[in-house]
């Protein structure tokens, strides 16, 4: 049984309005479900520059959650929470049973073994070849020999379609073929968890379907938890079994059908924006001061 | 603003600035040694010191040649060219080589480091590393620190060489000094305890200096082209700076 | 032969030319110890020694055969020379040594004349035949001085 068709069950009206989460309050379905990752009552601000301010959010174990939300609005910055590279000035993030914001550092780095991360151009090394930019994490986290690691890196090239890269430097590589590697390095460690920062940004439409069924396919694989961010709306509703939507310092979150059939303007006026058709930008204005 | 607000303010600023830079090389030279990174290591000399050769070789000789022109002529006026040797010797070895090779390195290695560490900032490939569980530190910033203060000292001594053997092609080849005296001149002068000595820890002390300027400055850089720039501006400005005012004070203190 | 094994070849060689660099610039040029044989200990007092410097060359007929390895006062404000030669020198102990200059203003050097004795010099021993550096502005002036008296 899918994460969708538990959502489709757990949801008999069908018209549950999604409404504002307030902090601690996540309003949605997935209340019942095991979250995998949970964040309460995020706080963080850059300078006067408030980025959240008391957002809560939970993903669901082995879902495939989608990020959406303006540009700016604070997607990366949540990954980069929830992978412990940065701290909240307040609230906590439950990872299983782990609480992660109070860790120093040299914890971090052990619990950053359970996580994969594909980094939006890819953060692969520059000056290294492809194949010792995947056979990194082998090399440094596991005592395996050359000949292993090859096997491995080789395996992982082939689960996400790629070929004959070994020698060549990042430099080299399309858009595409970078996420890929990324994608590779992401996952040869295999993670519990995976987040990935605009897996389509800057790739064709169909290069779009190749990573999607890429992702699809490794959940299928792996179950891993994977939290995506993605601006992509059609995109997002053809592999989402969660959205999380990100407004003013808040976050709405429910199904694909909840979200679709949702009566929040700013949901609408997302969703509709990605359709042909005329728009009122008016709807985004002084959003700031309503929440 | 009210100047001792200002001095006040300034004087915080910089208080910090140094706090920072000394907790960031503590935290530098911890990781540095767990785990050690030989193969970065190399990977970081060719790119800090083999790149550098050329324009240190080069320079040196050139710089060594106008000591030998000028002293020549200023020496010739008293029948005292025998002296060449000396004159070049004692000026490279003390001041121009240490100095000249640290603003050399600054502006053509520091440079390139501040701008490599802070575009791997930018590009998010610090926090790649991170996501693998590799201290950023350990495996970018050491290896290129580390890199830089092996290389400054042996770059120094190749720019003194070099510069004795400019001074030797102008002073013998050109002018007609006898290049026996010329040698001579240089190895009577010398000394291992008041000029090489105190020349190589000058070099030493530069490669320190230069490769924690360098660092700091791409490490701590904001994470866009904006911050890629300044941060190889400042890098070459404060590093240069530095080594000239240190300079002063270590030959001051070399001396007395 | 991959890339990496020739850019550490080319690593080893940066390294290991400018150790050599930093040899030769401490043990040659730096005389952190002299270059080419040494061991005879040799002392020899002068009431002038100009401006000779440590590690002045010491010559017999022009030939470089040691160098000064200190300079200091003895009791009776002579200064006292010790040079270190080389072990393989037969000298007689009526040999003298005199501070020369290498042209006008150049550097100054210490010449030691062989003598005609039976007995040669131990080390440790001290050569007593010297002669003193020749200060040119002493020299000048006591030429002035001496056109000056021929004048009055
Ligand atoms: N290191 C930082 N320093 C200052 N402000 C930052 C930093 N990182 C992010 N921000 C700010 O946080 C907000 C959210 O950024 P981000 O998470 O990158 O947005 P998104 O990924 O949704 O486009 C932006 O307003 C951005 O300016
Ligand atoms: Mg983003």
């Amino acid at each position: 049984m899918t994460v969708r068709d538990r959502l489709g069950e757990g949801d008999p009206t069908g018209a549950r309005p999604a409404t504002p989460s307030g902090p601690g309050t996540p309003a949605t379905i997935l209340d019942e479900e095991p979250a995998h990752v949970d964040a309460l009552g995020l706080r963080l601000a850059y300078g006067a520059n408030k980025v959240f301010d008391g957002l809560s959010c939970r993903f669901a174990q082995g879902a495939i959650s989608c990020i959406i939300g303006a540009s700016g609005s604070g997607k990366s910055t949540l990954l980069k929470l929830i992978a412990c590279l940065i701290k909240p000035d307040f609230g906590d993030i439950w990872v299983g049973d782990q609480e992660i914001t109070c860790m120093p550092e040299s914890q971090a780095m052990v619990f950053r073994r359970r996580i994969g991360m594909l980094f939006q151009a890819g953060a692969l090394l520059d000056s290294m070849t492809v194949f010792e930019n995947v056979a990194l994490p082998l090399r440094e986290k596991t005592r395996l020999t050359e000949k292993e690691i090859e096997e491995e890196v080789h395996l992982q090239f082939e689960a996400v379609g790629l070929d004959k890269v070994d020698k060549l430097l990042p430099g080299e590589l399309s858009g595409g073929m970078r996420k890929r590697v990324a994608l590779a390095r992401a996952m040869i460690t295999r993670p519990e968890i995976l987040l990935v920062d605009e897996p389509f940004s800057g790739l064709d439409p169909i290069a779009v379907r190749v990573v999607e069924a890429l992702l699809l396919d490794l959940r299928e694989r792996t179950g891993v938890t994977m939290i995506l961010v993605n601006h992509d709306i059609p995109s997002t509703m053809r592999i989402a079994d969660q959205i999380v939507f990100i407004v003013g310092r808040r976050t709405l979150s429910g199904s694909v059908e909840e979200m679709q059939q949702s009566e929040d303007r700013r949901v609408r006026a997302f969703i509709d924006a990605a359709s042909p058709g005329e728009i009122d930008p008016s709807v985004w204005q002084g959003q700031e001061s309503e929440l | 603003m009210n100047p001792v607000i200002g001095l006040g303010a300034w004087t915080v600023k910089v208080i910090g600035a140094f706090g920072r830079m000394t907790s960031f090389a503590v935290q530098t030279a911890v990781a540095s040694m767990r785990p050690f990174r030989g193969r970065r290591l190399v990977e970081e000399l060719y790119r800090i010191g083999v790149r550098s050769l050329v324009i240190i070789l080069l320079s040196g000789f050139v710089v060594g040649g106008v000591l030998g022109l000028q002293g020549y002529t200023s020496l010739a006026r008293f029948g005292a060219e025998d002296l060449l040797g000396s004159g070049v010797a004692l000026i490279l070895i003390r001041e121009l080589g240490p100095v000249v090779t640290s603003l050399l390195v600054t502006g053509r290695a520091g440079s390139s480091i501040a701008a490599g560490i802070a575009s791997m900032n930018a590009t998010e490939q610090l926090d790649g590393l991170r996501m693998m569980s590799v201290n950023p530190l350990g495996f970018v910033v050491a290896p290129n620190a580390l890199a830089m203060i092996l290389a400054m000292p042996l770059l120094s001594a190749l720019f003194i060489l070099s510069g004795l053997l400019g001074g030797y092609t102008v002073g013998s080849q050109l002018l007609g000094v006898d290049p026996g005296r010329y040698l001579t001149g240089i190895e009577t002068v010398t000394t291992f305890e008041d000029d090489v000595a105190g020349s190589l820890l000058k070099a030493l002390i530069f490669g320190v200096l230069v490769a924690l300027i360098s660092t700091y400055h791409g490490y701590t850089a904001s994470r866009n082209a904006q911050g890629v720039s300044d941060a190889t501006t400042n890098t070459v400005v404060i590093g240069s700076v530095t080594t000239l005012v240190v300079n002063y004070f270590f030959t001051a203190l070399w001396s007395s | 032969m991959t890339n990496t094994t020739i850019r550490d070849l080319v690593v080893g060689l940066f390294v290991a030319v400018g150790m050599v660099a930093i040899a030769y610039m401490s043990f040659s040029l730096g005389g952190l110890s002299y270059a080419g044989p040494g061991g005879l200990q040799i002392f020899a007092t002068f009431n002038e020694i100009g401006g000779l410097n440590k590690r002045a060359p010491v010559v017999i007929g022009g030939v470089k055969v040691g160098q000064v390895t200190r300079i200091a006062l003895d009791d009776e404000y002579y200064a006292r020379i010790e040079m270190d030669l080389d072990a393989r020198l037969n000298l007689p102990d009526d040999s003298s040594a005199a501070i020369l200059t290498r042209g006008l203003l150049g550097n100054q050097f210490i010449s030691i004349e062989p003598g005609a004795s039976e007995d040669l010099l131990e080390p440790g021993a001290e050569i007593s035949l010297t002669e003193d550096a020749v200060i040119m502005e002493r020299l000048i002036g006591r030429v002035i001085s001496n056109l000056g008296g021929d004048g009055s």
